[in-house]
């Protein structure tokens, strides 16, 4: 008589697949995310995001945290649908990802590391061109079986002119002197380089876990975690 | 269908889900190695190593060979340790990963291409020098318990330069300013780009393998055609 394979091995098959389905699909979507808000094409950005938990949410360099679906939908119907200007160009790639999805298959964590490039067009004369580097952290959710952002915060920590580069040109390090989003938070985390900063290793690398709890893993500082 | 078969194949699955969650486990240990590599975090980089390993290493560029615990704790703690962290910025992104585990599940070889910014202190003081630093890790890996360890890490560094004079004009750092100390082993391949220097393929993709034995596979260029059918 053949043995009976136990219910727990197979669900320990499963889940393994599902693991590694959700890093690929996780994967593949970041990439799509990253491609739609190079090109400012909002809708594919938002489409991205679970605008079904009341504290999805945005965060921006030095300009706040947007949370809540409405607050999502408005700062990036403002910022990526913004109208294209010629000579504009903003490309941000991912490399280094590092990404746990949770034992029990519901949420994930993940973190890239984006260099980049871009162009801001002038009033007068040629588009000044940037050097654009960040790192984005991010939770994940899983929605009717498709993976969603939950909670993502973009972490700037170079935007300086291409000739200059991240020594000379700190001029646009933080935001300019102008009153806050209305609809902004008070930022969480701000450290762009500059010859007076110090390097954290933030956002942290996520670790293996159980279940989701907080969004407090990205700016763990103790590395022995 | 009769048992056996039946658990020869769940045994085959589960080897090669095992094997794919190991590549990605690869992946986040050098994701945490590159986002700990901050200059008040870089004593804390040799607990990323198998540290009981006697022959745990360290090669970066040609500066030798820091092989055994201590060696390797030195390297860390000592070697590059930054007194100063005010200015002082190493970003070295993980691109183009390539990552195969033995079939015994006991070993990994893992290659990534890396870009780097940084910005470091000119020795006579002053403001930081922003600089271009692109290299290969080529690293093996030892499983231990369920838990992967670097065991020998080589970084090929092909070009250091200044963001200003470029990899073209600056070649003052394509060499170590100092030979490396007599205690440490050989560097075993080091071919930074200058106008003069031929590219190669090195260090090559790791090819599928059953269990670790070519402590070399990282210095020898494959081509084409001496490729195995691989698995």
């Amino acid at each position: 008589m053949p043995e009976k394979i136990s219910s727990e091995r197979k669900q320990s098959l499963v889940d393994a697949v599902k693991r590694l389905q959700a890093y690929e699909e996780i994967q593949n979507n970041m990439g799509r995310f990253m491609a739609a808000f190079n090109f400012r094409q909002a809708d594919k950005v938002l489409s991205h995001f679970a605008l079904n938990q009341p504290d999805v949410s945005l965060e921006i360099a030095d300009e706040g945290v947007f949370e809540g679906p409405e607050v999502v939908r408005q700062i990036v119907g403002e910022t990526v649908g913004a109208p294209v200007k010629a000579g504009e160009m903003l490309d941000l790639q991912l490399n280094t990802p590092i990404v746990e999805v949770a034992r029990d298959l519901k949420t994930a964590k993940g973190v890239w590391w984006s260099p980049g490039g871009g162009a801001i067009p002038q009033d007068e004369g040629l588009p000044k061109a940037i050097w654009y580097f960040g790192m984005v952290a991010a939770d994940f959710i899983c929605v009717d079986g498709a993976w969603k952002i939950w909670h993502m915060h973009w972490f700037r920590f170079i935007k300086c002119s291409y000739e200059k580069g991240w020594v000379e040109d700190t001029s646009m390090n933080n935001r300019l002197n102008t009153p806050v989003h209305p609809l902004a938070k008070p930022t969480t985390y701000h450290n762009p380089y500059s010859p007076l900063s110090i390097r954290d290793g933030i956002p942290a690398a996520p670790r293996p876990y159980e279940t989701w709890t907080d969004s407090s893993w990205m700016l763990e500082r103790d590395k022995s975690k | 269908m009769s048992a056996a078969t039946v658990e020869e194949r769940l045994e085959a699955l589960e080897k090669e889900l095992q094997q794919a969650r190991d590549v990605l486990a690869i992946q986040n240990l050098m994701g945490r190695y590159t986002v700990n590599w901050v200059p008040k975090n870089l004593n804390l980089q040799a607990d990323f190593y198998a540290l009981d390993e006697p022959d745990v290493s360290v090669e970066v560029g040609d500066r030798g060979v820091f092989r055994g615990a201590e060696a390797v704790k030195t390297l860390f703690g000592k070697t590059f340790s930054n007194p100063v962290l005010e200015g002082v910025l190493l970003i070295h992104y993980l691109t183009s990963p390539m990552v195969v585990v033995a079939s015994d599940g006991k070993t990994a070889r893992g290659v990534w291409r890396s870009p780097g910014i940084e910005a470091v202190l000119p020795p006579a003081g002053g403001k930081p020098i922003p600089m271009w630093s692109f290299g290969a890790y080529a690293v093996d890996f030892i499983k231990k318990g369920t838990e992967w360890k670097i065991w020998h890490l080589h970084w090929f560094r092909q070009i250091k330069c200044t963001f200003e004079d470029g990899w073209v004009d600056d070649l003052s750092m394509t060499s170590a300013s100092t030979p490396p100390a007599p205690e440490l082993g050989r560097t075993t391949y080091h071919n930074p780009y200058t106008p003069d220097s031929i590219q190669t393929s090195i260090p090559p993709c790791p090819e599928p393998y059953e269990t670790w034995d070519d402590p070399k596979w990282s210095t020898v260029e494959r081509m084409p055609a001496d490729r195995s059918t691989g698995r």
